[in-house]
């Protein structure tokens, strides 16, 4: 059976088909902390900041779940649990695998775990370390869907435009472009190649956007309109799922497909004509440095209500940078306005050190911000970090130039993030993260200044516990939750809507 | 002008900023120090390299002058340092663990070998077979404590010393 993807309001009464009267009492993020030989174990917090799960180990009893190698531990346990990379005893700093690297967090969850259940009634776990490998090419090629509510699926670019749409899953699109489980097709090109996750959909406006490359660091974006349902698609197309009858129903992911021959086959249906031979917006060329295949072949753009684009990419070797688009609409061309935000850094590694590095975004719950960073120093530590405003392209960006920790945003209620650190827990500090609330600071900010998105994070000190009892530098797991029923008048947040009261869809 | 924000638990320079954030919010500096007056040239310089001077009054690079290439190196090598020191007083108490671990997981009272050890001796009226667990348990104490003594004798603060500590297995399956 395919998912059902119609949802019914919340209602006084009870009645609907979510589950959560109130939506913030779903999952919001889960740490994870732990040493060999020692209490490891995972606390999921909720949108309101109250304890939803918790897994506590226990090393030294029969029938818990230990944090060792020996014959009572898991069967990952057993076989990890002495590797680096499992114990959060040390920062991120330069390793090259802890959980707690800024770079493995994401849209996606945690490369390193599968995520805890909605409901409640399971925290996130572990994966194998092959496991996390697997996951992250998900994360590399991932695309922004700015303004959308309902963030139940995921659309995917690979260099050179093998499009897929899916469940928002790493698990799954690894099992799609490993073992043939995702139907796909190659976009037709605009001007050259399209890039690794280099895939924005506005499902407010039906935009499609592709950033496509010529390989020697010049950009162009390129932008198809009236762009059918892709949440619809990837809800009904996919055959990790669903059976084969439905994978050749209605749209689905093949060339043949009506989806290809309707739409993608149509380039009128792409815009072009403001530039000689090119498209709706200009090259650009010229960024702080040029640094290797991570920001030669991949970037994190994001189409804007107003058309205008804005792109992220870290640059290894330099640090990172944000450059935008004018809208041919709003601005009257579709110039490139350059770099908004050079992040100059130290040492930073992409994909040329592994699939399962390089820049990263999430967005929050309504999709109105979208949060895109990557490490400031080697494969995880620090952070750069840039938010933007999906409705006009305005953007903030702030910084943590740390040689040692990092901080992870992870979606937070409606509109906002929670700045999660990675710092040691021991002394009693807990974990330690602060609120970004994006209305607020977006209103009170001129366009590219710096909120200093980092600089609170002691907020929560001593209130929230870790599972392990001296020094450790917790993973921070960002929670996959119905992100629905954010937007639909039930929230407590919403003035207009009342507490809990329902205004329908 | 630029501040300079140092943040004072984890010790370290983490931006700079335009504005001073303590002015709207005086409770910021209970947890940083704002520096003004320096303006740091990101392509040319590093802020993971300041730090406070001895009086605490100031931020220095004590790589000032060097290239950034130069910086990072200097960096990661003080770093590494810095992080030998932290594991090896991890490793010590991991050493002392796994070796405790080691025993009670396969020679605990209530484990097999314990009860065949002391049913054997109950049989042929004497002692050899605890006495072999006893000698058994010894050896593996013995490794411990000679593990330790192998890790103790590494130097965090030279160059060959900080990378054995950092590659040192402190696991039951380094001894």
């Amino acid at each position: 059976m395919g998912r059902r993807i119609t949802e019914k309001p919340v209602t006084s009464s009870g009645g609907g088909g979510i589950d959560f009267n109130d939506p913030f009492d779903q999952p919001c993020f889960t740490s994870y902390t732990g040493g060999y030989n020692h209490s490891t174990g995972f606390m999921t917090w909720d949108h309101n900041l109250n304890r939803h799960n918790w897994v506590h180990g226990d090393h030294s009893n029969h029938g818990m779940y230990r944090s060792d190698n020996t014959s009572y531990s898991t069967e990952f346990i057993q076989d990890q649990g002495s590797a680096q990379w499992f114990n959060t005893q040390n920062d991120p700093s330069s390793a090259t695998d802890r959980t707690n690297l800024c770079t493995y967090t994401g849209y996606l969850g945690h490369q390193l775990f599968v995520n805890a259940g909605r409901t409640g009634s399971s925290t996130a776990w572990f994966v194998r370390s092959p496991g996390g490998d697997r996951r992250a090419y998900a994360f590399r090629d991932v695309g922004t869907l700015p303004g959308e509510t309902h963030q139940d699926y995921a659309i995917f670019c690979n260099f050179g435009g093998d499009f897929r749409i899916g469940q928002r899953s790493a698990t799954e699109y690894f099992a799609g472009i490993n073992y043939n489980y995702m139907p796909y097709f190659n976009v037709p090109d605009g001007w050259s190649s399209q890039m690794y996750g280099g895939v924005s959909y506005n499902r407010k406006k039906n935009f499609l956007l592709f950033m496509e490359t010529n390989d020697s660091y010049t950009y162009q974006p390129w932008l198809w309109k009236n762009c059918p349902n892709l949440r619809a698609i990837a809800n009904k197309g996919s055959d990790f799922h669903y059976d084969k009858a439905e994978r050749f129903d209605n749209y689905n992911m093949t060339s043949e497909s009506s989806l290809y021959q309707d739409f993608f086959a149509q380039t009128s249906n792409r815009q072009s004509g403001s530039y000689t031979n090119s498209g709706y917006y200009d090259y650009h060329s010229g960024k702080p440095s040029n640094g290797s295949t991570e920001d030669q072949r991949r970037c994190i753009p994001v189409i804007c209500d107003n058309e205008r684009v804005v792109m992220f990419q870290q640059i290894p070797g330099y640090g990172a940078w944000t450059c935008r688009w004018n809208s041919p609409t709003a601005d009257g061309n579709g110039n490139s306005a350059g770099s908004q935000k050079n992040f100059g850094g130290t040492t930073n590694y992409g994909i040329d050190q592994g699939h399962r590095y390089g820049a990263r975004w999430t967005q929050s719950s309504d999709g109105r911000y979208i949060a895109m960073y990557s490490p400031y120093y080697y494969y995880g530590a620090g952070i750069h970090m840039t938010i933007v405003r999906v409705s006009d392209g305005k953007t903030l960006h702030s910084q943590w130039q740390s040689s040692s920790d990092t901080m992870v945003p992870v979606p937070y209620g409606k509109s906002n993030f929670l700045i999660c650190s990675s710092m040691n827990t021991d002394g009693g500090s807990g974990l330690r993260f602060s609120p970004f609330f994006c209305d607020w600071r977006f209103n009170t900010m001129n366009n590219n200044a710096d909120p200093d998105a980092f600089g609170i994070y002691e907020m929560s000190r001593y209130i929230y516990d870790s599972d392990y009892y001296t020094t450790s530098y917790p993973a921070i797991i960002p929670a996959q939750y119905n992100t629905a029923v954010f937007n639909e008048g039930n929230l407590k947040t919403d003035a207009a809507a009342g507490d809990f009261a329902p205004t329908g869809t | 002008m630029a501040f300079l924000i140092y943040d004072i638990e984890s010790q370290q320079v983490t931006t700079q900023l335009d504005y001073d954030p303590s002015v709207d919010n005086p409770k910021y500096l209970e947890h940083r120090k704002v520096f003004s007056g320096k303006d740091i040239n990101f392509d040319e310089d590093l802020l993971c390299c300041y730090e406070l001077n001895a009086a605490g009054d100031d931020l220095v690079n004590p790589y000032a002058g060097k290239t950034k290439a130069e910086m990072i190196t200097l960096h990661d090598a003080a770093k590494k340092l810095k992080t030998a020191k932290q594991m090896k007083a991890q490793k010590l108490v991991e050493v002392k663990t796994s070796t405790a671990l080691k025993l009670e997981d396969e020679y605990s009272p209530s484990g097999w070998r314990h009860e065949k050890a002391a049913e054997t001796d109950l049989l042929n009226g004497n002692n050899d077979a605890m006495t072999k667990l006893a000698t058994e348990k010894k050896a593996i104490r013995d490794a411990g404590n000679a593990h330790e003594a192998t890790l103790e004798a590494l130097d965090p603060d030279t160059d060959t010393g900080a990378a054995a500590i950092i590659a040192f297995d402190a696991t039951t399956s380094g001894f």
